[in-house]
């Protein structure tokens, strides 16, 4: 989200630094330059020009070329002009300096024609004022022109005085007339001469004005004025777009500085960064340092972790045995318990009707013997109520045979009552009791068991009453002390230790037998479980003790070693 | 032995029953049945003096009918045979039987036949008993004392309110303290027990109360116990309530009513006291325990 924010403000601070250096390429400096410097030179090769042609009147001689090429450099000027993009560098508005640039060009055209009109007037002119002196000359080297030297004097000078200030033009003209009055009875050379004498003073007299006044209307439509106009118009038409310009100039800076603001803040930023960077490079370094340390020490309490959920897990496992395997118990107990009661029953029955047959048999007995011999067939009789009675050999079988059965159905009443009581947690007969008295009592009980085989060495140590069923817990003494004595398998002893150990009160019975097996360890707790041949054992023990144990709130540990012995640890919560 | 005696064997297994028709038949008239309610049938038909039946059978559970014995034949003893020590069946054998004795599957003949003997030997007692004509009249008689066995305070005080003013209410914090209120005390009606008392266990006390009284009507009120206690609680204890705590106010009073009721009806009818006969007890006699009780009531 913040990324394309990012790149969103990038994009829009780049179109408008752009928008804003169009706005201000507006205003072509350097091009206005070089129209401001075209129009001077305009200016300046007017000047040129018009020297020129003044210098050309007073020149004797009628050579135009240099105001030839002046015009043409001027004409080439105007060209450059009308090149210039003049929208392109003032804008659109440019109509007024349109306008006066076609009037300039208009006057500038006028007075070519003008100059035109005076190169041709002036050619007349000098030509005439040239050779006026010439054709004075020439009268007055022919005979008989005494008498005329005087007038031809006064109107050559006359004249010549004209040609600089034109005034006095009638008093020339009456010399004129008077020159001719004069001549028009001397010979005919002489009157040609004096002719073409009048001819060229009258041209002088004709265009010597004239060409006063085409200079002046020169003079007049002088173009200087129009283009300082231009100069001023197109200055500030430059102005106007400086002007035009100057906001986005200002804006330009201020959006440059912001940019600068934010490089340098991006900078800032960076250093910042940079520096963190450099410290958390830092404390990973140290970090790293450590971490070995750290897995070593994780990596012990996790197995340490692992070995006591290993441990609950066995545990775990072990006591949902036991409950599945309570509650199946219960449900067999009922209908074991039934035909159990009738047959148990019934041979009682039988017992009693046997005995009482064996009664009726001896009765019978007795009256065969008392049959006297001597009645007919007496003892043949006797002799065939004696073979008769196959039982007389053995009548003692039949019963042995139902105490038999009936020893049997006690086994199996044993085996459901254990079953049963593996089932149930037995609430009642909950006391303190001195455990010393339960192992005491317990000793008695399997005394016959040790014969001369066994010694048992008690390290009782000082432990308090704990609550328990008294019963139950005796139970797991004996069949803890009935296992060790089987352990043993020649000559041994059994240490029996009693210690506190926290809150609980251990019972430790240690046999120096031939020990369990490693792989058979795990299993000794599982009901069922014997290593004991068929018959021997229901494997049952064990299973009781670890459940009434677990009931208390207390438990059963076994270490071995095969061929050393083993100890069982029964440990009970001292405070219930 | 007399053959005047009848008596019901109720199971759904038929060879329970031909077995034990065999064991009984020479002494008494036997009727066996797998039903419940031909076993009722039975009941409103003969005059039978013991009822035997099982617990778990299909059509009618062993102690919904021994209710409804005690209903349409009160005189008739009942007994519970059966396999299945539940704790629910036991405590309504208990309180909805009210049975004289609860005998386990598998049985031993010459057990049984004791404990029949006694029980026809008291149906017998029971059906010839002449119900007093004229009932006796409470009001003249001393107050009667209910004896509250628990260091539970709050069921002293549920007991006060419920029995408070009609009856006198004392409380017995240890075992010697109860049996003396009890030996010296002769208005003593209703013991109102705990089983574990600062941590003893009273059920030897209360049977050797009921041994010595067999008078007083005893109500247990404790928490859930194995069924093996329960049943020689009844055995030998012959306590007429067993309820569970914690209890309901409304649940103590009424069974404390028929706590009450059963005792005037023995006051009334001494020929009910045969009822309260115990079976020995055989466990525990050579305790410590056992002698100390002794000692307490000579």
């Amino acid at each position: 989200m913040n990324k394309i924010f990012t790149n969103i403000v990038t994009v829009l601070s780049v179109i408008l630094l752009i928008f804003l250096y169009q706005k201000t390429q507006l205003v072509d400096t350097e091009q206005h330059n070089q129209v401001i410097s075209t129009l001077g030179t305009l200016k300046q090769l007017e000047a040129v020009w018009i020297n020129q042609v003044l210098h050309s009147r007073l020149a004797l001689n009628n050579n135009y070329d240099a105001m030839a090429d002046t015009w043409i450099t001027l004409e080439t000027t105007h060209q450059r002009w009308q090149d210039f993009q003049l929208k392109r560098i003032y804008g659109e508005n440019i109509a007024h300096a349109e306008y006066q640039k076609t009037a300039y060009l208009a006057q500038i055209t006028k007075r070519r024609e003008y100059i035109e009109q005076f190169k041709s007037v002036n050619a007349i002119l000098s030509n005439s004022v040239r050779y006026f002196p010439t054709a004075v000359s020439e009268l007055m080297r022919l005979e008989d022109t005494k008498l005329l030297v005087g007038d031809v004097n006064a109107l050559l000078s006359a004249v010549l005085r004209y040609s600089l200030l034109p005034e006095k033009e009638t008093q020339i003209q009456k010399l004129i007339d008077n020159l001719q009055e004069k001549g028009a009875l001397s010979e005919q050379d002489i009157r040609s001469q004096i002719n073409i004498i009048a001819s060229h003073a009258r041209t002088i007299l004709k265009y010597r004005p004239y060409i006063d006044a085409i200079l002046e209307q020169i003079n007049i439509l002088s173009t200087a004025q129009k283009i300082d106009l231009l100069t001023t118009t197109y200055v500030n038409l430059q102005d106007a777009r400086l002007n035009e310009s100057t906001p986005y100039h200002q804006m330009l800076m201020v959006f440059s500085g912001l940019l600068l603001l934010l490089i340098l803040f991006i900078a800032y930023r960076l250093r910042v960064s940079y520096t963190a960077l450099n410290r958390a490079n830092q404390q990973l370094k140290t970090a790293n340092d450590t971490l070995e340390q750290r897995v070593t020490e994780r990596t012990r309490i996790l197995s340490h972790t692992l070995e006591q959920l290993k441990d609950s897990q066995m545990q775990l496992v072990q006591s949902e045995k036991m409950a599945s395997l309570g509650q199946m118990v219960a449900g067999l107990v009922h209908e074991i318990n039934t035909p159990l009661g009738y047959v148990k029953s019934n041979i009682q029955l039988i017992q009693t009707i046997f005995s009482n047959l064996k009664h009726v048999l001896q009765e019978y007995r007795a009256l065969i013997v008392n049959i006297p011999d001597h009645i007919s067939n007496g003892k043949k009789l006797k002799t065939q109520i004696e073979e008769f009675d196959e039982l007389k050999e053995d009548d003692s079988t039949g019963e042995e045979l139902l105490k038999d059965a009936l020893y049997g159905l006690k086994q199996i009443f044993e085996l459901v009552i254990n079953l049963k009581n593996f089932s149930r947690l037995d609430l009642s007969n909950i006391s303190k009791v001195d455990l010393h008295e339960g192992l005491n009592s317990s000793l008695l009980i399997a005394k016959h068991l040790f014969k001369n085989k066994i010694t048992i060495n008690k390290q009782y140590g000082d432990i308090p009453k704990v609550k328990c069923a008294p019963s139950q817990i005796n139970q797991v003494f004996l069949n803890l002390l009935t296992n060790a004595v089987q352990a043993i398998e020649n000559k041994g002893s059994i240490i029996i230790t009693t210690r506190v150990k926290n809150d609980h009160v251990l019972v430790l019975i240690q046999d120096n037998g031939k020990g369990i097996p490693k792989k058979v360890l795990p299993k000794i707790f599982d009901p069922f479980f014997t290593t004991k041949d068929i018959g021997e054992g229901t494997g049952m023990g064990l299973s009781i003790s670890y459940k009434i144990l677990q009931e208390h709130g207390g438990n059963i540990e076994v270490t071995s070693q095969e061929g050393k012995g083993t100890t069982f640890t029964v440990s009970l919560p001292t405070g219930i | 032995m007399s053959k005047n005696a009848t008596i019901l064997f109720v199971d759904d297994e038929e060879r329970i029953l031909r077995s034990l028709k065999v064991l009984f038949k020479s002494s008494y008239n036997v009727h066996i049945t797998t039903n419940g309610n031909d076993a009722l049938d039975i009941i409103k038909q003969n005059t039978v003096h013991v009822i035997v039946s099982d617990q778990r059978m299909p059509e009618m559970l062993g102690v919904d009918l021994l209710h409804q014995v005690k209903e349409y034949s009160p005189n008739t003893v009942r007994l519970l045979l059966t396999g299945y020590s539940e704790l629910g069946a036991i405590v309504s054998s208990v309180n909805k039987g009210e049975i004289f004795r609860y005998i386990k599957k598998p049985w031993d003949n010459d057990n049984i036949q004791s404990v029949v003997h006694q029980a026809v030997r008291i149906g017998g007692e029971l059906f010839n008993a002449t119900p007093p004509s004229v009932p006796v009249s409470h009001s003249e008689k001393q107050k009667m004392g209910i004896l509250v066995i628990d260091d539970d305070i709050e069921i002293y005080r549920m007991v006060k309110e419920i029995a408070e003013p009609q009856y006198r209410v004392t409380q017995g914090l240890t075992m010697e303290s109860a049996i003396n209120s009890i030996t010296h005390q002769n208005d003593i009606a209703v013991l109102i027990s705990e089983l574990s008392l600062a941590g003893e266990d009273m059920s030897l006390a209360l049977k050797m109360i009921k041994q010595h009284a067999p008078n007083l009507v005893i109500l247990v009120l404790s928490k859930v116990q194995d069924a093996d206690s329960l049943i020689s609680l009844v055995n030998e204890g012959k306590i007429f309530r067993f309820l569970l705590k914690p209890v309901r106010k409304e649940l103590l009073e009424r069974s404390l009513n028929s706590s009450i009721q059963h005792y005037l009806s023995t006051q009334e009818n001494p020929a009910l006291l045969a009822c309260e006969i115990v079976e020995k007890t055989q466990k525990g006699i050579n305790s410590g325990l056992f002698k100390r009780i002794t000692n307490l009531f000579s």
